[in-house]
């Protein structure tokens, strides 16, 4: 039955993406592992579709705002205007204040904003001027970002990027998929056509159900090792803080729990690592310079091949 | 007379030479206790037959490789006993009670490839 409900929401999402079927899965697991996701691509791989598509298919309430360089703190969270009849300031909502915020290039707006969003996010609730919000729940934020190396961006420090708990990464489709996604593309892709296919009911149950998928001890212990590790590689000067390894474990909890299994396995930790950990880790700047590989992913690769798991 | 005789006896000691060369290249069917020391031997046959397996390696990952080999065996059930075993061993389910004899057959099928 939960199988159930990871096919039918990466089938819906395939109608208008084509082959961003575990860029799907990475982003319900997100939703249920209570947390905010990252995309990462170049322009026109198909960032924005895709939470567009994803948000639509899960039945929540929907908000996308473009991040541009010139926007203020209040155009997220909101802020006090005056009421002209009433004669008194009265808190208008920002567009954070949904289910699911998509926040569009979050990279190009300036560091006061993106703290702003953020703060929310960790929080989930606003505060302006000592008045306080609850955001509402399910609450998540969608943001997709361009590489650094683009022009006009503005990189999220380390700090921030903690509060995502995983980042996808959104490549360019294979030569096939290219073709398919041409021919699909001859007219407008329609997201309208993308139907909710999950009920807020299903989904609270689900939420609730995924926090009591069973860890066990030697889980924990093997999380923990992997941080640990990841600390004392001499290629890596920043390593895992303590939240991503929670957050490691808590998406492993909805992996299995789409797996309808009721307790992680060291599957489910491998097979989120990269995507949890990758953007928490900063790489040693002398490595670069040494010629040695740079790449964070095989990095961690080789750290997962390093640590044994329970057996 | 005394040649055929001799040819006879020869042959049977080849011939014997030969079954016992044929029963060394086979090993037996290793022997377990319980799911929890079958998956131990398991364990040794993968690391020796896929020495560029990583320490880190999951059952599943072994299995993967393992199934890549094109070895002849029931492959379901193998799913189902490694399903069983992960829900004993990170799910507290009870020890599973079910057989381990195609769990053994890969071990040795793994054991003849070395």
């Amino acid at each position: 039955m939960v199988q159930e409900l990871r096919e039918r929401v990466v089938a819906e999402v395939g109608k208008v993406v084509v082959s961003r079927e575990k860029e799907t899965e990475l982003l319900l697991v997100a939703l249920l592992a209570r947390g905010h996701a990252l995309l990462e691509g170049v322009p026109g791989v198909s960032k924005t579709l895709l939470a567009r598509a994803f948000s639509r298919c899960m039945g929540l309430d929907f908000r996308r705002v473009q991040f541009t360089p010139d926007m203020l703190p209040l155009d997220i969270v909101g802020g006090f205007v005056f009421d002209m009849k009433e004669r008194e300031l009265e808190f208008r909502q920002g567009p954070i204040f949904t289910n699911i915020l998509l926040a569009d290039e979050i990279n190009r707006a300036p560091p006061k904003v993106q703290s702003a969003l953020l703060e929310a996010m960790q929080e989930r609730q606003v505060t302006v001027e000592g008045h306080t919000e609850i955001l509402p729940s399910p609450h998540m934020v969608i943001a997709t970002q361009n590489p650094i190396e683009f022009q006009g961006v503005y990189p999220l420090p380390e700090g921030q990027l903690d509060r995502f708990i995983l980042k996808i990464v959104l490549g360019y489709p294979s030569l096939l998929t290219e073709s398919a996604i041409i021919r699909r593309n001859m007219s407008e892709p329609d997201v309208e056509s993308v139907k909710p296919v999950v009920s807020r009911e299903d989904l609270s149950k689900s939420l609730e159900r995924v926090r009591a998928v069973t860890v066990s001890g030697e889980m924990t212990d093997y999380i923990a090792r992997l941080a640990v590790s990841t600390r004392a590689d001499s290629r890596i000067s920043l390593g895992a803080s303590p939240r991503a390894m929670v957050h490691l474990t808590h998406c492993a909890q909805a992996r299995a729990y789409l797996s309808d299994r009721d307790y992680i396995t060291p599957d489910d930790v491998k097979e989120l690592s990269i995507h949890v950990l990758s953007h928490r880790i900063k790489l040693d700047q002398a490595l670069a310079l040494s010629g040695e590989t740079a790449d964070v992913t095989a990095i961690l690769k080789d750290t997962l091949d390093r640590v044994i798991p329970p057996r | 007379m005394a040649i055929d005789l001799l040819l006879a006896l020869n042959a049977a000691v080849y011939l014997s030479l030969v079954a016992g060369l044929i029963a060394r290249r086979r090993p037996p069917t290793p022997a377990s206790e319980d799911i929890r020391s079958a998956f131990v031997l398991l364990d040794g046959a993968l690391r020796k037959a896929f020495p560029d397996l990583p320490e880190g390696f999951t059952w599943r990952e072994g299995m993967t490789k393992a199934k890549k080999k094109g070895l002849q065996l029931d492959w379901k059930e193998l799913d189902k006993t490694l399903q069983s075993y992960e829900a004993y061993r990170y799910g507290g389910a009870d020890e599973p009670k079910s057989s381990q004899s195609e769990l053994l057959r890969l071990v040795r099928a793994l054991r003849s490839s070395w």
